[in-house]
């Protein structure tokens, strides 16, 4: 996390993994059970990172992982590579189920973590191989050049599944400032991630 | 709203921080904009690409077990889902097979061709009854035409004697002519003139042998008063018998006379 970030000449996912990710989608769809084994083996550690991330807890974000395991079991025929890559199907799914859970938690008992407002923290999982810690340092390079307002922003939304109008309510900011820097803040991460994000996340 | 505005919308749609309606109205816009669908794709890419600011963590090792166990029973109760339609149909449709018109329409023909079966079986049964009537007749008719031939063979016969009866105070129009062929025995009595016996009686012919009348048979007029009677194998007295009557008497026939006599030989 030193330095500043120098393109490279690398993906954050390289094509046959993806060609690897759309035929394992396949073979789920016609209900081939060791190919969600495999796809749970490649993804488990970074999506399990992200739900413990949102919910705050091992034991909720286990419940969730199983759960979104089971919606791609199930909704594995309707993914059309026309319209994603499969990393970031399986992504989406994972992050809105987590932010419903999220939803529902916090209906009952509103606990509003500060983990989101902190800088993202140093990559220190030693489960992480080298491509995913390569991916990991890509990305927090770019964030680590956005202003702090639109990265704080970014992560509330991504992290808290926050809506426009409560992040604005939660920092007591105007709602067309708060629109504005997260609209800003994405547009420079899209660059600072440039090419490589937009071919393969 | 604009297309542009749509646009500068899809960077906070694909963050999931658009408030619901704005959502809803993107995504309504987005279903019939091809172009803000492709760059929905790019900023969906970038959006999650925030996955990475999230530390790795490895799961329970059973997380696996139980999604694997999971996606396994859901499969078996999709097998056993898919064995339904191969049962038989347990409810049966309560639609008649036939409109209710159309079943009082059949139920009106089977009633019409029973009334019919049975008009037909009734009449054919006094069609029967009236066959039998016509050849009970026909036999009767044939009987009396057979003794009339045989009465006019008496009357014809050469050698036969013929003798007229007259009607008594009882009848005095009544009139009758007898044969008898001695060759054959034969006797026949043609007569006319005779009131209709009354019921349970009948006129019966005598003949006169010596002093002591003897019985001969018993007949019955027709409607006019007429009668014909034809009688074979007459006792060899009555051959030469001089004297013939009728009398009235029960219809089973006497031994001797005992009602009123209606014709006489004259002598």
């Amino acid at each position: 996390m030193s330095g500043p970030y120098i393109p490279r000449d690398t993906d954050l996912q390289p094509e046959p993994a993806q060609t690897a990710d759309v035929n394992l989608l396949h073979a789920i769809a016609q209900r081939d059970e060791a190919a969600l084994a495999s796809l749970y083996d490649r993804y488990r550690v970074i999506l399990f990172g992200l739900l413990v991330r949102i919910l705050g807890s091992r034991e909720e974000a286990e419940d969730v992982l199983q759960e979104v395991f089971i919606q791609v079991w199930r909704r594995a025929g309707d993914f059309d590579e026309q319209r994603g890559k499969p990393f970031t199907w399986l992504v989406t799914l994972a992050r809105s189920r987590a932010i419903d859970r999220l939803r529902q938690l916090s209906a009952r008992e509103r606990v509003v973590t500060a983990s989101a407002l902190e800088s993202p923290p140093e990559a220190s999982d030693a489960v992480a191989d080298a491509f995913r810690a390569e991916q990991k340092e890509i990305v927090a390079d770019a964030l680590q050049q956005l202003p702090d307002e639109q990265r704080q922003l970014l992560l509330l939304a991504y992290f808290e599944g926050l809506t426009q109008s409560e992040i604005a309510r939660r920092l007591g900011a105007p709602l067309g400032t708060v629109k504005t820097r997260m609209r800003s803040g994405m547009m420079k991460l899209r660059e600072l991630l440039g090419d490589r994000v937009l071919r393969s996340v | 709203m604009s297309h542009e505005d749509y646009k500068e919308m899809l960077p906070l749609h694909a963050l999931a921080s658009l408030d619901l309606d704005e959502a809803m109205t993107l995504d309504q816009h987005l279903a019939t904009c091809a172009e803000c669908r492709a760059e929905m794709i790019q900023w969906q890419g970038t959006a999650g690409s925030l996955v990475f600011a999230a530390d790795a963590l490895e799961p329970s090792p059973e997380i696996r077990a139980r999604v694997l166990e999971a996606v396994r029973s859901e499969a078996r109760v999709n097998e056993r889902d898919n064995v339904i339609p191969l049962r038989p149909r347990a409810v049966r449709s309560h639609q008649p097979a036939w409109p209710r018109a159309l079943q009082l329409i059949a139920a009106v023909i089977i009633l019409g061709l029973m009334v019919g079966v049975v008009l037909l079986w009734r009449q054919n049964q006094s069609a029967k009854l009236a066959l039998t009537q016509l050849a009970e007749q026909l036999q009767q008719n044939k009987i009396q035409l057979e003794r009339q031939q045989q009465a006019l063979q008496v009357f014809s016969a050469p050698g036969a004697r013929m003798m007229e009866l007259a009607g008594t105070k009882e009848a005095p129009s009544a009139h009758a002519t007898l044969a008898v062929d001695s060759k054959t025995r034969r006797a026949a009595l043609m007569a006319e003139g005779l009131p209709p016996a009354p019921a349970g009686k009948a006129y019966q012919l005598w003949f006169i042998a010596g002093s002591k009348p003897m019985p001969g048979q018993v007949f019955k007029t027709d409607s006019s008063g007429k009668a014909m009677l034809m009688s074979d194998q007459m006792p060899a007295e009555a051959m030469t018998a001089a004297t013939f009557a009728v009398t009235l008497e029960p219809q089973e026939g006497m031994p001797s006379p005992t009602g009123p006599m209606y014709l006489l030989t004259p002598g």
